[in-house]
């Protein structure tokens, strides 16, 4: 039996595609109720806050898990990344609002001071550090885009898919900070263990990605 | 808590019974085996650390002055301690030397840990030129595991000069990529670097299999079909050989794609599982460049085990104390502390209890969790289990009447 975390919320559907596309069997996670383990035939999934997945992870709890990589890069959990399954692309962005986007011009120290409004306060603060920008960091937990049509931030650095819900907003992407894609991520100790098992999951990812190894 | 700042700990009662016991079982061990005692500094030179340690672990190094206003940090390494004052305090002719060391390490911590400091335990055994000191301190390691009553631990053993070795003949961009992709065990960065780096294709296949490359032994027959001549297997084989004939074989297992956090590790490494815990409990192998950097060439190995993790969800009982609670009645101090010397002498612990009602000193004796009370000034002994009154000649701390 191996446990899986998964995150919950929009991102759920998804991994339930990618868990029947891995091979597991995934049914009850199509219609879940409140239930937060999920017991399938050869599976546990624990559904868990996105940015909880990957401590459920590290401290053994789980044994794998799916997770967006942007997770993984605010969260810098050690954990082991075995593929990029390829699915949840998105990007990881600044935007800001037109009138500030003339501040975002190449080279000057003139972003220093600037107001970030995030989710990610630990990417926001090394890129703008990576930058030589001392930056004011005001962490939210959801509806980013408000903040500067607020005056609470000068711009945002937050995931965006389509750039639908950036334009409502009347912000403009000025940086692409990274791509984001959904990752499959196993504890060090289940990378041991259950390596034989690891391998039969990776080898159904290759015909998506033509270049996972397997290594039967 | 107060008076304390974030990340950092008092450790008291049961825990730290635990601890103690756990310490004594390892010192106890090791002493068998001619390892001596090391109580290394807390603060050690921010230099040479740095110097030492790799990037991950240097940016977790906690610094501070000292009073001298040298540069300084909490000791972050208990194996750069141990080195240091080794090659420092000995001659040539006194190698090999066997340290071992139970003691605090301070690091900033990495998410989702919070604590700066922990406790390790750890050996190093320096300076033996040939055969047998890989197997001693890995035989002893998985002694201290089950002298410790480790559940479902065991190891994992690589080489990390089978990396180096692939990496040898590649542009240094590409092998110091790689190298990173696979410290931080992203095995799909390191695909993707694969992909687009000029490879010799002689090399490509040995680098694609390499995180796969872990298993039981049968591991090391696919490695000699997959590697490079140059990438020799044999000081890991012999390794899982020797721990098997000692009766460790469920116990080991095979990765020769470790790439442990601290680059000074020079040939042979090792992690420890055990429990349920998803990371390694503790680690180390052979560093002889780093006993090179301190002016000491030979070679060393040695490792270290988080005891905090070894010992978390620990429910073996301590045992019950044996101390008796002593209560003086209507005895001056003196007096009182006379009869207790006296009790004390005949190697049972004793607690003064200076308490005026003699109600009151059987009850915090009970909530201590003693077995015994006793009234000094009449000598009776109150068995608190049975609620029964003993005569001092009738009495013994094991078991009550004699």
């Amino acid at each position: 039996m191996i446990n899986i975390a998964i995150p919950t919320g929009r991102m759920m559907k998804e991994c339930a595609t990618v868990l029947g596309q891995l091979g597991l069997s995934c049914s009850r996670l199509e219609a879940p109720d409140r239930a937060l383990i999920i017991s399938e035939k050869d599976c546990r999934y624990l559904l868990a806050k996105p940015m909880d997945v990957p401590a459920y992870v590290h401290y053994g709890a789980a044994d794998m898990a799916l997770v967006g990589s942007d997770v993984l890069m605010e969260r810098r959990v050690p954990l082991v990344e075995l593929a990029d399954t390829g699915a949840g692309r998105c990007r990881l962005v600044i935007a800001a609002p037109d009138h500030l986007v003339k501040r975002f011009a190449p080279s000057g120290n003139h972003l220093n001071g600037l107001k970030v409004a995030t989710k990610y306060p630990n990417i926001a603060t090394s890129f703008f550090h990576s930058l030589g920008v001392k930056l004011e960091v005001v962490h939210m937990h959801g509806s980013v885009e408000l903040a500067p049509l607020l005056g609470i931030s000068d711009c945002i650095l937050d995931i965006v898919q389509s750039g639908e819900t950036l334009k409502a907003n009347g912000l403009k992407v000025i940086q692409e900070v990274a791509q984001v894609s959904m990752r499959l991520v196993a504890s060090r100790r289940f990378t041991q263990t259950g390596w034989s098992m690891i391998s039969g999951i990776m080898g159904a990812l290759r015909p998506w990605k033509g270049r996972i190894y397997n290594a039967d | 808590m107060k008076g304390l700042p974030k990340g950092f700990k008092s450790i008291g009662g049961i825990e730290a019974e635990r601890i103690e016991r756990a310490r004594q079982v390892f010192f106890e061990l090791f002493a068998g085996y001619g390892y001596r005692l090391l109580l290394p500094s807390s603060v050690q030179l921010f230099g040479p650390c740095w110097e030492c340690l790799s990037g991950e672990v240097r940016s977790r190094i906690v610094s501070l002055g000292t009073p001298s206003g040298e540069t300084g940090c909490l000791r972050p390494d208990l194996t750069l301690a141990a080195v240091s004052y080794l090659s420092s305090h000995y001659a040539p002719e006194e190698r090999p030397l066997r340290v071992c060391y139970a003691d605090r390490v301070y690091r900033i911590p990495s998410p989702p840990d919070n604590d700066v400091e922990y406790f390790q335990i750890g050996a190093e055994l320096l300076g033996w030129e040939s055969e047998g000191a890989d197997i001693e301190l890995l035989t002893l390691l998985l002694k201290t595991l089950d002298a410790l009553d480790v559940k479902e631990n065991f190891i994992v053993i690589g080489d990390v000069t089978i990396l180096s070795s692939l990496l040898k003949e590649m542009p240094e961009s590409s092998s110091l990529a790689l190298r990173e992709a696979l410290t931080r065990r992203s095995f799909s960065s390191f695909r993707e670097i694969l992909d687009r780096a000029p490879i010799p294709e002689s090399l490509r296949r040995p680098l694609e299999e390499l995180p796969y490359l872990r298993g039981g032994a049968e591991v090391l027959e696919r490695a000699t079909k997959v590697l490079p001549k140059n990438c020799s297997t044999g000081s890991v084989r012999n390794l899982v050989e020797a721990l098997a004939v000692s009766g460790f074989k469920d116990r080991v297992l095979v990765d020769l794609s470790i790439a442990r956090e601290l680059d000074y590790y020079s040939g042979p490494v090792f992690e420890v599982f055990c429990g349920s815990h998803g990371r390694p409990v503790g680690g180390g192998g052979r560093y002889d460049g780093l006993l090179s950097s301190f002016g000491v060439l030979g070679q060393a190995i040695g490792f270290s085990l988080n005891l905090d993790l070894l010992l978390y969800g620990d429910t073996s009982s301590i045992s019950k104390p044996l101390t008796v609670m002593s209560w003086p009645g209507d005895l001056r101090p003196e007096r009182a502390m006379k009869m207790a010397a006296e009790l004390a002498a005949c190697g049972v612990p004793v607690e003064m209890s200076w308490i005026d009602q003699r109600n009151r000193s059987i009850e915090l004796a009970r909530r201590r969790g003693y077995r015994w009370w006793t009234d000094l000034s009449d000598g009776s002994i109150f068995d608190l289990e049975k609620n029964t009154l003993i005569e001092r000649a009738d009495w013994s701390p094991e078991g009550g009447r004699t």
